[in-house]
């Protein structure tokens, strides 16, 4: 089959993506264990990962903008290059919302939680399926997949606003709770746009497939 | 109100309607049907001896020229049918004007390769006006007016070609076939006659057939991709706006031939 060198970096470039999804869950997942636990140190680790991430993401597009210069792709190809630059470019959003959460984390400060947390690991272990799920449909260019992400999306809304009226009737019975519970309205806000993120890669994959593009939430 | 549909239907110049073509016994082309838009670019792509030189050299009956060339189905020209037995092939020559892959100027001098097409059809106007309109519609005026009686030879691959453009257009054709236009020449040479493909149009309606897929996408607007099957005998796989062969092309053969995964 000829340009075997083409397929061989399209297949590099794919690895440092894996890569990356692996990062980008860690530090999700850390960052809500952090906050349930109080864990400022582990805090700080995630937002030391970030760099790795933002790394990664230099790297490959720096690969993907010189394939294309020296390959000039076309049709299925230069599909296939656009969506891995925009699928980094979402991976790198959704750590960036990660190190958010850690950063807040760390604003929070060394109290206790003015409630124990259901609906935000909730969340985070959702946020975390979509992503498996969204780059699943990507790499084995599954439609249905990517439409099935989309419609994940709808519980993530409304877990989220579940969040926000629980928190807000918290804080106006006490004052006092509410800088706290503007942060952890944050924290489930930036879980909610990791979400959306995944429905962006989904939808990414549907332009990848059929050459169109299709908004799907 | 009403809304004149007519103006917005795009015009057709050329019809190609179920056309074979055959070298004495080998077919080159089966069965192609495409119809050309006037003042558009369309490209010819295919890998070699897929016959799209010889498509190209049918929209002027060049491939006359062959002996036991034979035609099947038809090619309408502005509603003529430009193999009936009635056309004389030299007056569709005059109308559909013809550049080579290589520059092949006479051993003349620039004013008179220009002036030649003039001459020969008996052209009894202002010759001098004549021949810097076309040399400045093919971009060459400014580079060669002060040396008009200077021999062709002494230009440039790249202002060779450009001059063999501005001898067909002297002869004010309707449509112009380009056959592997910028193969022999350097990269400024051929981003010259790019950009001067895209002015032409205005006036004129371009074909043109070339190996370089990216020339194709940054020229025309239209794209034919042909191949020729195991017979060796040439179709017409897609056809379609440049934009979508380019992007999404439909057939796999397309995409595989774009993307150079032909084997």
């Amino acid at each position: 089959m000829p340009r075997e060198e083409f397929d061989k970096a399209l297949k590099e470039l794919q690895i440092s993506i894996n890569a990356v999804e692996k990062t980008v869950k860690k530090m999700i997942n850390g960052s809500i264990d952090a906050l349930n636990t109080r864990d400022i140190d582990l805090s700080n680790k995630i937002i030391d990962m970030d760099d790795i991430v933002d790394k990664y993401k230099d790297e490959i597009e720096a690969k993907a903008i010189f394939l294309i210069a020296s390959e000039q792709p076309v049709a299925g190809d230069l599909r296939k290059i656009i969506t891995i630059m925009r699928v980094i470019m979402e991976l790198e959003r959704m750590a960036d919302y990660a190190e958010g959460i850690a950063k807040i984390n760390i604003r929070i400060g060394d109290v206790d939680l003015i409630k124990p947390l259901i609906d935000i690991p909730k969340m985070a272990e959702r946020s975390i399926e979509m992503l498996s799920l969204c780059l699943k449909g990507y790499r084995e260019l599954d439609v249905k997949i990517a439409e099935k992400v989309c419609d994940m999306d709808d519980e993530m809304d409304a877990l989220k606003d579940r969040i926000i009226n629980e928190l807000m009737q918290i804080s106006m019975k006490d004052p006092s709770t509410s800088r706290q519970a503007t942060f952890l309205i944050f924290i489930a806000h930036n879980l909610e746009r990791i979400a959306d993120r995944s429905t962006n890669i989904a939808e990414d994959t549907i332009f990848l497939v059929t050459g169109s593009s299709r908004e799907l939430n | 109100m009403t809304i004149n549909n007519e103006q917005n239907q795009p015009k057709n110049i050329l019809k190609v309607k179920d056309l074979s073509f055959y070298y004495g016994d080998f077919q080159a082309l089966k069965d192609v049907s495409l119809d050309i838009e006037a003042n558009k670019v369309t490209a010819l792509i295919g890998p070699s001896g897929c016959g799209k030189s010889t498509l190209l050299r049918c929209f002027n009956r060049m491939n006359d020229l062959f002996p036991n060339a034979k035609v099947q189905g038809q090619i309408i020209f502005n509603d003529i049918d430009i193999y009936s037995q009635s056309i004389d092939p030299v007056l569709i020559r005059s109308k559909v004007g013809m550049v080579f892959q290589k520059p092949n100027p006479f051993p003349k001098s620039i004013y008179d390769n220009v002036a030649f097409g003039l001459r020969i059809n008996g052209f009894a106007g202002n010759y001098d006006e004549e021949i810097e309109r076309a040399l400045v519609q093919s971009a060459l005026w400014d580079e060669v007016k002060d040396r008009l009686k200077d021999n062709a030879f002494s230009l440039s691959g790249g202002q060779q070609q450009r001059l063999c453009i501005a001898r067909a257009l002297a002869i004010r054709p309707d449509v112009i076939l380009l056959d592997e236009p910028t193969s022999a020449l350097d990269p400024i040479a051929t981003v010259k006659i790019e950009d001067l493909i895209n002015v032409l149009k205005k006036d004129y309606t371009i074909i043109i057939v070339t190996h370089n897929m990216q020339q194709a996408a940054r020229v025309s607007d239209k794209t034919a991709f042909l191949l020729s099957g195991e017979d060796r005998c040439g179709v017409l796989v897609e056809y379609d706006y440049t934009q979508n062969i380019f992007s999404n092309p439909k057939m796999k053969q397309t995409e595989d031939y774009i993307t150079g995964r032909f084997s």
